[in-house]
């Protein structure tokens, strides 16, 4: 799901992309450090952490390979926050394993975190819903919608750069599906894990004031 | 924002307060004894979950690949005037059909086509110029190789004026114009062609073994950038706490 930066900058609009890259993603994350309550410091830590490992993890697809990515998780957890924590795994992933490139970085977290806000809004009340079955089936979702909607963003950057239409959706969305349906089952695993373990791991990261977090747990 | 006082009077006042809750004060303020029995009291009652994550983690590790075919690389030698290369992803499959765009300095396109099935491509060469040939094989998978231009035959005219890409110009006329300077001898010009493949065909050869180089360098790379992310953490909590005892 990384852009490398040799895709974008040979033409005009694909420069144009990575500049707005850039500001939406400073955008969310000005947003994201703004409302992270600062005792969730080392969760986001080691979301992302887990962000940073997931992309190494590779499933092989035919002639290329997919790898979890694991947005979804990201952002069910911690919302806004997610776009920091992505922001900070996807310059270790570029400095460390050679994925992506510094002026993709802002498209790429983009495409990555936007996505993970969402499934945030859609999914983080039924995550700590009563009933098992119901919080299952919301962690599934997330994963799996982190990494549709991710795969779309993704589709829809490299159409506005210039790629064929049909070839983007076979190359982007149909290479996604099987890795949605993966990280749909790692990110309910996640979810089922945490509501044994650290329920309070899921409540509302943002606009929570300090103490007041768990009154709806 | 600050915690401190708010849990104590919760545990003070409030002894009955949800599981949750109750293991995390004990957790942050109780001592030690107490907190190593608390956390091995919840390990015990999740554990079935628990040994079901770790075994599904397992299975993704030994179902996956460890090569990772993701990288694309990008290797071209210039031959007479003729740019000849070669795409292939990190772990050794070809990018078949990838679209190849060759740009000059100032980003000009210079020319343009794809790999065939096993990942080759050619590319004639109109100018004497840096060329930097950029593959993209769709769906952000992409990489770039750059071509000098003293690779380049002396007789190709320099890039003066904007280079056109409907300017198909067939590649005999090109040495006509320009500078009309003398070619190597033509018989040692095979020979060297061959030669030029055998060592190409090393080249490629030695670039597969410094990706596998790199994959294997990988494992110290993820401990510190997991050591990277915590050092941030502990940076991020130590000003936050500054500001918290200036404040107080």
């Amino acid at each position: 799901m990384h852009i490398e930066e040799a895709v974008l900058t040979i033409s005009p609009a694909g420069m144009a992309i990575l500049a707005g890259g850039w500001g939406l993603s400073a955008i969310g994350v000005g947003l994201g450090l703004r409302r992270m309550d600062y005792e969730r410091v080392p969760q986001v830590a080691m979301l992302s952490s887990a962000f940073f490992v997931a992309s190494l993890i590779h499933v092989p697809l035919g002639f290329t390979s997919v790898h979890l990515v694991l947005n979804g998780l990201v952002g069910l957890v911690l919302g806004w926050a997610a776009f920091p924590a992505i922001l900070i795994a996807l310059l270790l992933q570029m400095l460390l394993l050679g994925f992506g490139g510094l002026t993709s970085l802002g498209i790429n977290t983009l495409v990555m975190a936007l996505p993970a806000v969402a499934v945030y809004g859609l999914f983080n009340r039924a995550a700590r819903a009563k009933r098992d079955a119901v919080a299952f089936g919301s962690g599934f979702a997330a994963g799996a919608l982190g990494i549709v909607l991710g795969a779309a963003l993704l589709a829809a950057t490299m159409f506005a750069a210039g790629d064929a239409l049909e070839r983007v959706a076979q190359v982007v969305l149909v290479a996604h599906l099987p890795v949605a349906v993966i990280e749909g089952f790692v990110t309910a695993a996640a979810v089922m894990f945490l509501r044994k373990v650290r329920p309070e791991a899921l409540v509302a990261p943002l606009a929570a004031p300090a103490g007041l977090e768990l009154s709806d747990g | 924002m600050d915690r401190g006082p708010v849990s104590r009077w919760s545990r003070a006042k409030r002894p009955a307060a949800r599981p949750a809750e109750r293991s995390r004060t004990r957790e942050s303020i109780g001592p030690i004894g107490q907190r190593t029995a608390s956390s091995r009291r919840v390990g015990r009652r999740t554990a079935a979950p628990a040994g079901r994550g770790v075994c599904a983690a397992l299975a993704i590790f030994f179902l996956v690949s460890p090569a990772s075919a993701h990288k694309l690389n990008v290797f071209a030698v210039v031959e007479g005037k003729t740019i000849r290369g070669e795409a292939y992803f990190r772990g050794g499959g070809p990018a078949r059909g990838a679209a190849v765009t060759a740009v000059g300095p100032r980003g000009e396109k210079l020319g343009e086509t794809t790999t065939g099935d096993e990942g080759k491509f050619s590319l004639e060469v109109r100018f004497r110029s840096d060329h930097r040939l950029v593959v993209d094989a769709g769906g952000g998978h992409a990489g770039e190789y750059r071509v000098a231009a003293d690779e380049m035959p002396k007789e190709l005219p320099a890039p003066d004026g904007s280079p056109n890409l409907a300017d198909e110009r067939p590649a005999a006329a090109d040495s006509a114009p320009g500078d009309p300077a003398p070619a190597e001898s033509v018989p040692a010009r095979s020979d060297a062609t061959a030669s030029l493949e055998a060592l190409r065909v090393q080249v490629v050869k030695l670039r597969e073994d410094l990706d596998g180089f790199r994959g294997e360098a990988r494992f110290r790379d993820v401990i510190g950038g997991i050591g990277y992310i915590v050092g941030a953490m502990g940076l991020v909590l130590y000003v936050v706490a500054r500001r918290r005892i200036r404040d107080a």
